[in-house]
């Protein structure tokens, strides 16, 4: 079912049916967004509940100004973002910084056992800003064009460029420094 | 950093069965949210009871200011005690200050010393008394 079905579904009354097609269309890619900011399970979990309780309660007032996939993805980034700034908020008041504490969580994370190389990434990307990071994890990893994250983000193409270079820069110098992974 | 090496979702994992059961949770929502949902009539009775109570305190506070308001007393109706005290309490006495002086209020025996002693003549003791 495309977007454009689902929100006619959704219209035409059928807003449960409407909503499970979200569920199915979306939920995987939701999950998989909110975890490469988060990194934990748990966490991703509970977020991942929290967005789609959201598009649920906000569905009505979707005009259709942007794609259901924008308007979900925007929903879902902001989530995960907020729930960073928290831990930053937190991890401040216990003397460490954010990056440290969610290089933790991927040592800690049960459901984590990727190689080093792989742990080494996810670090490093854990120490990047807030909208380095978005577009980062956007582009590289959901290969979104820069069109869509501009439509998520808010932010300008050219600005989304400049963010995606300074932290793929970033990355590359933090492995560098970070050699003995094989 | 190649992208054969590092895979889109290298390195995290999920447990078995999780992408089903997270459907299922998800697509609980909206029946989970209906139930949330309070009946009309139930949402009302915390105003309906705020209402009643209001209109209560007013009922009860219009006959209370009623029944103070509409009594025309005259000086005569009362008698010396309330009188002293409307008048000690337009002074600013306290209770305490008021009951003291009740006590120690003068009677006919302290008048007289009282007038003796300024020097009223016995004379005009009399004609009072």
């Amino acid at each position: 079912m495309t977007d454009k079905e689902i929100v006619e579904e959704y219209n035409n009354g059928s807003r449960e049916k409407a909503f499970n097609e979200l569920v199915k269309t979306y939920s995987e890619r939701v999950y998989w967004l909110i975890r490469r900011f988060v990194l934990s399970h748990e966490d991703a979990d509970d977020l991942v509940q929290e967005v789609f309780l959201k598009v649920w309660k906000y569905l009505p007032g979707f005009r259709g100004e942007s794609g259901l996939f924008t308007w979900i993805y925007k929903i879902a980034t902001n989530e995960a973002l907020n729930f960073l700034h928290r831990q930053k908020i937190r991890s401040a008041l216990q003397f460490e910084s954010l990056s440290s504490e969610l290089e933790r969580r991927i040592d800690d994370d049960p459901y984590f056992n990727g190689n080093n190389a792989v742990i080494m990434l996810h670090k490093a990307i854990a120490t990047l800003p807030e909208k380095q990071k978005t577009v980062f994890l956007m582009r590289y990893y959901e290969e979104l064009p820069y069109e869509e994250i501009s439509a998520i983000t808010g932010t300008s193409v050219g600005a989304l460029k400049a963010s995606y270079h300074i932290a793929y820069e970033k990355i590359r110098e933090h492995l560098e420094k970070n050699k003995d992974w094989d | 950093m190649g992208k054969k090496d590092l895979h889109k979702n290298a390195g995290f994992t999920v447990p078995e069965g999780y992408f089903e059961s997270l459907e299922n949770r998800l697509s609980e929502i909206p029946s989970r949210e209906k139930t949330r949902v309070l009946p009309l009539r139930t949402k009302l009775v915390p105003y309906v009871s705020l209402a009643a109570g209001f209109a209560i305190l007013l009922t009860v506070g219009n006959f209370v200011l009623r029944k103070t308001t509409t009594q025309d007393y005259s000086l005569s109706d009362l008698d010396n005690e309330q009188i002293i005290y409307a008048s000690s309490v337009s002074m600013g006495m306290s209770l305490e200050d008021i009951m003291d002086y009740e006590e120690e209020s003068a009677d006919e025996e302290d008048i007289i010393n009282y007038l003796i002693e300024s020097g009223t003549s016995l004379n005009q003791i009399a004609s009072l008394e």
